[in-house]
């Protein structure tokens, strides 16, 4: 038997790692739109607010704002419309397809969880769904994501397509945490976001938290009284929490380390040297000077050097250039 | 024992008709070899066949074997129909068929060599010029391409149906990309585990070397290199055969690439991996010539790799199979195999063709014409049994089209007496039943030729039906060759 390591198409990594990320995606958008929905029932708001609430779902999302709102069609179209860049459905279906054309890649179990989270969402009675609690659909979706990334872990040879798949969903992580903090926690910081409702400051901040999933990771760190910096601090540069942004760019640089140890590339590769920098930067800025100088441009940079990241990884494993190559 | 003693399994069997049936003699007693599978069904109740029915189909779902419905947006793959009765052929029959597709395909690679250089067989007069000019297979751009060992065809699936005196006879080569050999190894898998006594009691020769055999054949036409690259080129998943080409890569070890997996620079082929570009030297390829390098070829396909053509031609990076050799496997060429066999190696065909009328003859054109209703007509450059007319199966409008077809373009059909296939027995809604079937062997060309003895059993489902390409409601059973 031949042991040596194969080599791996770089159309093979691409599909991986971009099937990771358009699953985190689906999963993200799950989340934002179950505390949504959830908000919005518990106190049901004016017009004026739902719309406010929406637009500032549709930035987290990275979506573009509409002119108008029309507030019950556009959950549904972010949930179902699979023509809806963005929507769940969406992000699930491109998740699929990738899969789909890497299948022999995948263990088995990783195609059937992927494809049946996918066909489940696809034939969803969606009047159903809207007449019960849409909170258990959502649910459904968070728990089919992680249920793939468990077994994905658990089936899978954490071999360098185990690790395309954890730098695409790290990646999705981290952009999409630093795309939510914009549109979410950075008006709090500032004060330029007078609460929705006076009384309702407290509740928007544990929103906020339940967004990410860091309510109960944040509360063991810190203790409840919530402070805006705080929160930012915690989901920036915490190392613990699976989704701080440090933890997402800790990850990055192993799996780039990895990558780089089991192509026979030197360690100095761009891409490492990014993401080297990206985690010497959290390991070591500090909140109070990040916001004197300003969170939205913080954001912004670090956004950037994520940008980058992913550029320079394409550039060394998937898109080169025939000539580079050949050098 | 008289049949009508024998089980219920076997009611209603029905023994007398002209053509021959692979397990029981005129007269109904079972033939020699198939005398121990007949006594295991008849002490068989429906009940436990059945039972094996389904957990030899759920053993095809399982293991994934399964083939991509075109058009269905959900991907829908559905399993190739197994039947459960093995078809057994003696060692004294495979001799000669093995001899005889070991003499064809030697034949049809000079052929194809004569064809592509000297064309001294035209220059004799053996086979008319035009008739090769004219293929729509024909690539004028292999004129004097040197091909490695001279295999233009490497990997060939010969389709062989058995006459109404027991012969074996060559019903057409398949030598651009033949598919199905992962049903014939998947089905050996399965008949094992649902007859694993009777399958050693029997001595079968065996077919698992398939996937070495084949690797070794690629690796036979490429220098001896210890670090030789060999890939298997596949359309990608939409396409109906994809499921083989992930098996054989997997068994085989290699790549399986994409056209956009391969770049050409300098005329060397390149794959391009996440550790850089890894040359390429042996391609098995499953695309069709017409796809396979869109500046040499079609312009049109994303399928193919640019520049491919032209790395071949330097030689570069070995093709298997090598590119035009469609035109042997022409339905009017066909018609001169046994010419060509005579013409190169001065043998006689050891397996017979089915006789077959050319229509750009006045004569046998007008034969045709004149008896659309029991011939069946085929088009020359078509398979997977589409465009056919089956004479006696069709209405008067069918037959109109057809003969306006004939008339209008007569290079592009052939007609050939309406066969009576074999039938073998299958086990179809609880008991056992006659079907027609052919076989497929497939033959392996390099250094040596290599046929692992059977091939794919295909099974025409519908009763009385005489098609039996999968996707036209075919299925399959195991093919056992007995060791004596």
């Amino acid at each position: 038997m031949n042991k040596t390591t194969p080599s791996m198409l770089s159309r093979v990594a691409e599909n991986l790692y971009w099937m990771a990320r358009y699953l985190e995606r689906a999963e993200n958008s799950a989340r934002l739109l179950d505390v949504y929905v959830n908000r919005t029932l518990e106190i049901a708001p004016g017009a004026a607010l739902r719309d406010a609430r929406l637009r500032r779902l549709l930035r987290s999302l990275d979506l573009p704002d509409p002119d108008r709102i029309d507030s019950d069609q556009l959950v549904h179209s972010l949930t179902f419309d699979a023509a809806y860049e963005g929507s769940i459905l969406f992000n699930l279906s491109i998740a699929r397809d990738n899969a789909h054309h890497v299948r022999e890649q995948l263990s088995s179990e990783m195609w059937l969880q992927i494809n049946s989270l996918y066909l489940d969402v696809r034939r969803k009675d969606k009047v159903a769904v809207w007449a019960d609690e849409p909170h258990e659909f959502y649910m459904h979706v968070k728990e089919g994501a992680h249920l793939f990334q468990g077994i994905t872990d658990a089936t899978m040879n954490h071999n360098q397509g185990w690790h395309f798949i954890q730098i695409g969903r790290y990646m999705e992580r981290l952009i999409s945490l630093l795309t939510f903090l914009r549109a979410q926690v950075v008006e709090h910081i500032d004060g330029t976001r007078t609460s929705d409702q006076p009384s309702e400051g407290y509740f928007e901040l544990v929103a906020l938290l339940k967004s990410v999933s860091a309510f109960e990771a944040f509360c063991k760190v810190y203790n409840p009284e919530m402070q805006p910096s705080w929160i930012a601090e915690f989901l920036l540069f915490n190392a613990e929490f699976p989704r701080s942004a440090r933890f997402c760019i800790d990850t990055l640089f192993g799996s780039f380390g990895a990558l780089a140890d089991s192509t026979m590339r030197p360690k100095s590769l761009r891409v490492n040297r990014l993401a080297g920098r990206l985690q010497s930067t959290f390991s070591f800025d500090e909140i109070d000077e990040v916001i004197r100088q300003g969170v939205t441009d913080y954001l912004y940079g670090i956004k950037h050097q994520a940008i980058q990241i992913h550029d320079s990884l394409f550039d060394a494993y998937i898109s080169y250039s025939v000539e580079a190559a050949l050098g | 024992m008289s049949v009508e003693q024998s089980s219920d399994l076997f009611r209603d069997y029905p023994f007398d008709h002209p053509h021959y049936d692979e397990m029981f003699a005129a007269g109904g007693a079972p033939r020699r070899h198939y005398d121990e599978l007949y006594e295991r069904l008849i002490n068989h109740q429906a009940g436990e066949l059945q039972y094996r029915q389904q957990a030899s189909d759920l053993n095809f779902l399982n293991q994934g074997i399964t083939f991509t419905v075109y058009g269905d947006e959900q991907g829908t793959e559905r399993t190739f129909p197994f039947d459960l009765l093995p078809r057994i052929i003696t060692h004294q029959e495979w001799e000669t068929v093995e001899a005889g597709l070991t003499q064809r395909i030697i034949a049809l690679n000079m052929f194809l060599h004569d064809v592509y250089h000297e064309g001294l067989i035209f220059r004799d007069k053996v086979v008319p010029y035009e008739l090769i000019a004219t293929s729509r297979h024909y690539r004028r751009e292999m004129r004097g391409v040197d091909v490695p060992r001279r295999a233009y065809v490497s990997i060939c699936g010969t389709d062989l149906v058995r006459v109404e005196d027991g012969r074996f006879c060559v019903l057409e080569d398949n030598l651009r990309v033949p598919s199905g050999v992962s049903y014939m190894l998947a089905n050996r898998q399965v008949a094992k585990n649902v007859f694993p006594r009777l399958f050693a009691n029997y001595g079968v020769r065996p077919i698992d070397q398939y996937g070495q055999a084949l690797l070794t054949t690629l690796r036979s036409l490429a220098p001896p290199l210890d670090d030789l690259s060999i890939v298997l080129l596949t359309p990608g998943v939409f396409n109906s055969a994809y499921y083989e080409h992930a098996f054989l890569a997997r068994q085989m070890g290699i790549q399986l690439v994409e056209g956009r997996d391969l770049v050409t620079h300098d005329s060397f082929v390149y794959m391009r991996t996440t550790s850089g570009l890894k040359r390429v030297d042996v391609i098995y390829r499953r695309i069709d010539d017409d796809f396979i390098d869109p500046l040499a070829f079609t312009n049109s396909s994303t399928l193919g790799v640019n520049g491919l053509f032209n790395a071949y031609r330097a030689g570069n990076v070995v093709l298997a199979n090598s590119i035009g050799t469609g035109i042997a496997d022409d339905k009017a060429v066909y018609a001169y195999v046994p010419a060509i066999i005579r013409y190169y190696l001065g043998e006689d065909a050891i397996l017979d063709n089915i006789e077959t009328f050319l229509l750009e003859d006045d004569l046998q054109r007008a034969h045709v014409l004149a008896n659309l209703d029991k011939l069946v007509v085929k088009a020359v450059g078509e398979s997977g049994g589409y465009g056919m007319l089956i004479g006696p199966h069709s209405t008067r409008q069918q037959q109109a089209e057809f003969a306006e077809q004939i008339q209008a373009h007569p290079r592009n059909y052939i007609a050939q007496p309406t066969l009576s296939l074999s039938t073998a027995p299958c086990f179809i809604d609880n008991r056992i039943t006659p079907r027609h079937v052919d076989l497929r062997p497939y033959i392996l060309f390099g250094e040596r030729v290599t046929i692992v003895p059977g091939g794919l059993t295909r099974v025409a489902l519908k009763e009385g039906s005489l098609v039996v390409n999968s996707s036209q409601g075919g299925g399959s059973k195991d093919t056992w060759v007995l060791y004596e």
